[in-house]
């Protein structure tokens, strides 16, 4: 996190258009302000959904969070606290969810003039932030995914094709705009590609830990008639299912086959249609596997090494206390509620050296793919199911690796996604949804020197729909040049073409920023 | 619960073994008389790993197994799983009610502690 106490003087300048100037927060590089607050538990249990002129965030009762940035209105739903923002005109919401600090982050895009929004807008300015790399991936070995990449649609989006519309040329390729700004946003594969191709973000997710809790799971979504249930989220690693409690950490790290087994997560979503006439309901099978992944924890022998070290400083258990735990057990209480002390301090001893294998493997080469088919039954009984698309993802991370000058400092991400057949919210009417097919080839350098940071960034995307197609590319380019010691320049340019569009555009946007700190705004390496 | 040894079966043993590729620290005592402990394994990461309890398991009547194990994935994330198993073998095998698996889900750190006692017929 930097420390930094700066003022950014941003001027944007659109070929052919307006010039502005306006100052700015240093980190926050969106062109409207960025609402983010602060929520203590999942964000995978914290819907959004747009209303109209207003954002709208559904927060469980229980959990605590905080606005740390933005007015929002608050109201009571069922047993959640739901909180509301105001989109301004002419804007769309884009929600990150920045898992690493708990946040969730809301912008507003400019409809339909992205010109004026760099390709680097909302990308993260740290590595920790990052969501864009494949590596994000690695966090967990165990079932549960550290993240999963959502469209930020209303979760009631309908699964009925009687909703879609026809689209315009003019919509199409203002939806194809948004979708490539999503492109900077996003250059993960979805931990979840099931729930991703339904345009869904379950409330709760069921991550079961045995093959018994599973089989529940399963059992639990279907009705007395064995048709499934709408609102079923299973995310599960088959493998660590059945393997996982004999699997030891030698066993991980000497077979590939074993990573790459315990690595594959495999998501079940159903969503039923938006109305209660609409008695539709689409099923979704995830599966998302890790090929490559250089940056593992569990093959960082520098890591490993040090948090053998904390443990065994740590004092050993005396037969008393393990005697008296057991008494305490027996009265409800978990080891993790008794040992509380021990836990943080063992928590607190590892961090510096987390942060230290983060920095290591930021940029670590990665490879990712998930796969995602769909099918709707009309009626919502099993026996109808008819293939309805799906989607296909996979982005490889490279880390230069034994490149001298960039192995520590750049990262090249190449991502592919294609989804068929899926239903997007049309940007020119509320509530309204359009059926398309989608390409989308984005890829991205990052490199950073002491007084230089540079990217590269393109994103092209293909899409067709209701008998229209269209294409949208737009490079752009960007560096940070420290002028002074406290003074950088940030430069950034790019261009946006398209059939579908009415002209092509370019951009510049240039800025000034002065500061306390002799740091770049947008560090590439830690 | 109890491990149920038999006298003439040979030596008992007792395994420890933490899956989900977690890293682990952990002590082993056993109560040959109440309150009175043995160490077996004092902060030992191997995993898995087998200690001797005893050459002859009829010294073993009536004792407890006592185990305290830190364990930690050394993935950040949220919501993992963890696993610690104990055994209590004799002739080779695991001994009827000598196996215990404490299974859940943590944070990246989480402390496991158990007991277990121990028949000879």
């Amino acid at each position: 996190m930097r420390t930094l106490i700066a003022f950014a003087l941003t001027t944007t300048l659109l070929l052919g258009g307006t010039t502005s100037l306006r100052a700015q927060p240093t980190g926050l590089t969106t062109n409207e302000s960025v609402i983010i607050i602060s929520i203590d538990g999942n964000l995978l249990d914290v819907p959004t959904a747009t209303e109209r002129d207003r954002i709208v965030v559904e927060i469980p009762e229980r959990t605590k969070w905080r606005v740390l940035r933005g007015d929002y209105r608050k109201g009571v739903g069922d047993e959640t606290v739901v909180l509301s923002f105001s989109i301004p005109a002419g804007h769309i919401p884009t929600v990150t969810r920045d898992h690493e600090r708990s946040r969730l982050l809301i912008g507003f895009v400019r409809d339909g003039a992205l010109a004026s929004t760099p390709a680097s807008v909302t990308t993260p300015s740290t590595p920790s932030a990052q969501p864009s790399s494949p590596a994000s991936a690695r966090e967990t070995l165990a079932s549960t995914p550290a993240s999963v990449t959502t469209p930020s649609t209303p979760s009631a989006q309908p699964s009925s094709p009687a909703s879609a519309r026809e689209a315009p040329p003019s919509n199409l390729s203002r939806a194809l705009l948004q979708r490539l700004s999503a492109a900077n946003v996003d250059l993960a594969v979805p931990e979840s590609p099931a729930f991703a191709v339904l345009g869904i973000t379950p409330q709760s997710v069921t991550r079961p830990t045995s093959p018994r809790s599973f089989a529940t799971s399963l059992l639990n979504g279907l009705d007395e008639k064995g048709n499934f249930q709408a609102g079923l989220a299973i995310d599960v690693a088959p493998y660590l299912l059945l393997a996982g409690p004999a699997l030891t950490l030698e066993d991980y790290q000497r077979n590939r086959f074993i990573r790459f087994l315990s690595r594959t997560n495999l998501s079940l979503g159903t969503t039923k249609g938006a109305t209660d006439n609409d008695l539709s309901l689409k099923l979704a099978l995830g599966l998302h596997f890790t090929l490559v992944d250089d940056g593992d924890p569990r093959l960082d022998s520098v890591l490993l090494a040090d948090i053998n070290n904390v443990l065994s400083e740590q004092p050993p258990f005396t037969p008393e206390e393990i005697k008296r735990a057991q008494v305490l057990k027996q009265q409800g209480k978990t080891d993790a509620e008794i040992f509380p002390d021990r836990i943080e301090r063992i928590r607190a001893a590892l961090e510096p050296f987390r942060e230290n294998a983060r920095k290591r493997n930021w940029n670590a080469t990665s490879w990712v793919v998930g796969l995602a088919p769909s099918w709707i039954s009309t009626s919502g009984n099993t026996d109808d199911f008819k293939g309805s698309g799906g989607g296909i993802w996979t982005s490889y991370a490279y880390g230069f690796k034994g490149i001298k000058g960039l192995q520590d400092n750049s990262q090249l991400t190449l991502h592919l996604r294609y989804l068929e057949d899926q239903l997007v919210p049309d940007p020119a009417k509320d509530g309204h949804f359009l059926r398309e097919d989608s390409l989308l080839l984005a890829g991205q350098f990052r490199g950073g020197w002491p007084n230089l940071n540079v990217f590269l960034s393109t994103a092209y995307i293909h899409a067709k729909s209701a008998g229209h197609s269209g294409d949208a590319f737009r490079p752009s380019v960007g560096l940070e040049y420290q002028i002074a010691s406290d003074l950088w320049l940030n430069l950034s340019l790019g261009h946006e073409f398209g059939d579908t569009l009415a002209s092509d555009r370019t951009f510049v946007l240039g800025s000034f920023r002065l500061g306390a700190s002799s740091k770049p705004s947008y560090t590439v390496a830690p | 619960m109890a491990a149920q040894l038999k006298r003439n079966t040979g030596p008992a043993f007792v395994r420890i073994l933490a899956g989900f590729a977690n890293q682990i620290a952990y002590d082993l005592y056993l109560e040959d008389a109440p309150d009175q402990f043995v160490t077996i394994a004092r902060r030992q990461n191997q995993n898995p790993s087998t200690y001797l309890l005893s050459p002859d398991p009829r010294a073993l009547n009536g004792d407890n197994v006592l185990w305290g194990v830190d364990v930690v994935s050394p993935s950040p994330g949220e919501n993992q799983a963890y696993s610690v198993t104990i055994e209590i073998m004799q002739g080779g095998r695991i001994v009827p009610g000598g196996r215990i698996v404490d299974q859940g889900q943590f944070n990246g750190v989480t402390v496991v502690t158990g007991t277990i006692g121990i028949t000879v017929s």
